[in-house]
């Protein structure tokens, strides 16, 4: 599944509004359908919480508009999480029951859920109508986001919890209901996301709430489900450590390392590697995310003072070949690219 | 032996199913980070006709800092040098990692619409840009003839 790409135009194009919905659905930064989007307070883009966090330790700007724009500006924008939430939850099926007869849109068929991939490539490889552009593609989602303010969507699960103590209150209603209807049918298991262990899927939240509060043992659900109603759920979260912003340059490398070592990041490394990891942790905040860290180190920057002295040197013979070339042959273009492309260590 | 980034992946796969018109990028084998691009000369323009040739590296701080992009081909342009290196400022300070390769390559074909003689990268070029703009515009197709067949 994490290899299948996803992507707008995976809609035949015949069927438009449904690509631009799924466009409108995903974070402007990550491509992928917005994760817990946070909206800017003051021009109202919106982004995946992970995301603009990460962008805006570098710089203080909108992402899509450049406007000044820093944490606090963001608030949480429950709708988009619930449209796709259950836009994801549509999709596949949506996409087969077009793709197969696109015709005449049938309703939606159970039982057949595998999607017939190379009949949607190929659909959509004639495609001719070219996708909104990112800028009005946002305001759109600026926009739909502004009108959404007003109104909380009722939570259908605990996804929402740590939110606002409104939600909280829903979300016991329907844990209890869940509680209810798991008494009749045979309780579903699943495995807990932060330590592992097999919890029922009625009391996953007030289980994930716990786990993530550091608690090891397991209370009575009932005693819990009470706890939970009196003490807001943000003490909770005030337990994990807390995000620091630190000068770097202020900072000598034994000082940095020191840092990473109280916060339990691996302090390997120079004082520029030590500090890209830590700039990543400050968005995460969470122990618990820092195997999520470690993928991060392992996919994207390895912040590598020669590497990049390498890359550049690359480019400057390559620059110095094109000018020869130039002068001498009538298609230098062709002769001129590197043999061997700069950095090539994927 | 580093995993790619979902996004780099999503991106390619997205030029490949949906191209831009008037540009190809692909990505050269074994390194997915580097890509060849073909980019067509816009109509009405000094370049009209011309196949231009350049190269995008994704920095392994991509999406968070700009991809760098280079003309290979030839230009006759006051905002690209003879190195082919591009004066635009989605390329530096006005980067956001909300821009892909689509858009920069759409940037940069739309560079080549509306040279900026006032924001010079190559100062000759630009000169010429500004004290004899027919001049000007007259060299720069006949380099496109040239260079960019």
């Amino acid at each position: 599944m994490d290899t299948d790409i996803e992507d707008p135009t995976d809609w035949p194009a015949e069927f438009a509004h449904l690509r631009e919905t799924d466009q409108l659905l995903r974070c402007p930064i990550c491509k992928e359908y917005l994760d817990t989007a946070m909206a800017s307070a003051n021009c109202g883009h919106t982004f995946c919480s992970l995301c603009v966090r990460r962008c805006l330790s570098q710089k203080t700007q909108c992402p899509m508009c450049h406007d000044q724009l820093t944490e606090s500006d963001l608030q949480p924008s429950r709708l988009i999480d619930s449209l796709v939430k259950s836009f994801k939850q549509g999709r596949r099926q949506l996409l087969d029951t077009l793709t197969r007869n696109p015709q005449s849109p049938a309703p939606a068929q159970n039982g057949h859920r595998k999607r017939p991939r190379i009949q949607t490539r190929s659909s959509t490889r004639t495609a001719e109508g070219m996708l909104p552009t990112p800028q009005a593609t946002s305001d759109r989602l600026a926009a739909a986001d502004l009108s959404s303010d007003n109104e909380l969507p009722a939570a259908t699960d605990g996804e929402y919890l740590g939110s606002s103590p409104s939600s909280v209150q829903i979300i016991d209603d329907d844990d209890a209901t869940l509680r209810g209807s798991s008494r009749r049918a045979k309780p579903t298991m699943v495995s807990c996301p932060s330590c592992g262990a097999k919890v029922r899927e009625s009391t996953i939240n007030s289980h994930l709430n716990r786990c993530l509060a550091g608690k090891t043992t397991e209370p009575d659900s009932k005693n819990f489900l009470r706890s939970r109603r009196t003490v807001p759920l943000s003490t909770g979260a005030s337990r994990l450590p807390k995000p620091t912003k630190l000068a770097y340059k202020l900072l000598t490398e034994s000082k940095l390392r020191k840092v990473l070592k109280e916060l339990g990041i691996r302090a390997t490394g120079d004082k520029h590697q030590m500090q890209a990891r830590h700039s990543e942790w400050s968005p995460v905040s969470d122990r618990q995310l820092l195997k999520r860290l470690d993928v991060w180190e392992s996919t994207a920057s390895k912040p590598d003072a020669t590497k990049t002295l390498a890359t550049q040197r690359d480019v400057d013979r390559a620059c110095s070949q094109i000018c020869q070339h130039a002068s001498t042959a009538r298609r230098p273009v062709v002769a001129s690219i590197p043999e061997s492309p700069p950095s090539s260590q994927v | 032996m580093s995993m790619v980034p979902k996004r780099i992946m999503k991106e390619v796969e997205r030029l490949t199913k949906d191209p831009v018109p008037g540009i190809s990028a692909e990505p050269q084998e074994g390194n997915i980070r580097y890509f060849s691009v073909l980019m067509d000369g816009p109509d009405s323009s000094p370049y009209e006709g011309g196949h231009f040739r350049l190269e995008l590296f994704l920095p392994e701080e991509y999406p968070m800092s700009p991809p760098k992009v280079r003309f290979l081909t030839k230009m006759y342009h006051p905002n690209i040098d003879k190195l082919g290196r591009i004066c635009l400022d989605i390329l530096k300070d006005k980067w956001s990692p909300a821009l892909q390769i689509r858009t920069v390559l759409l940037s940069i074909q739309a560079l080549l619409s509306a040279p900026n003689p006032d924001d010079p990268l190559a100062n000759d070029v630009a000169e010429h840009w500004k004290s004899d703009e027919k001049a000007a515009i007259q060299t720069a197709r006949e380099w496109t003839q040239k260079h960019a067949k």
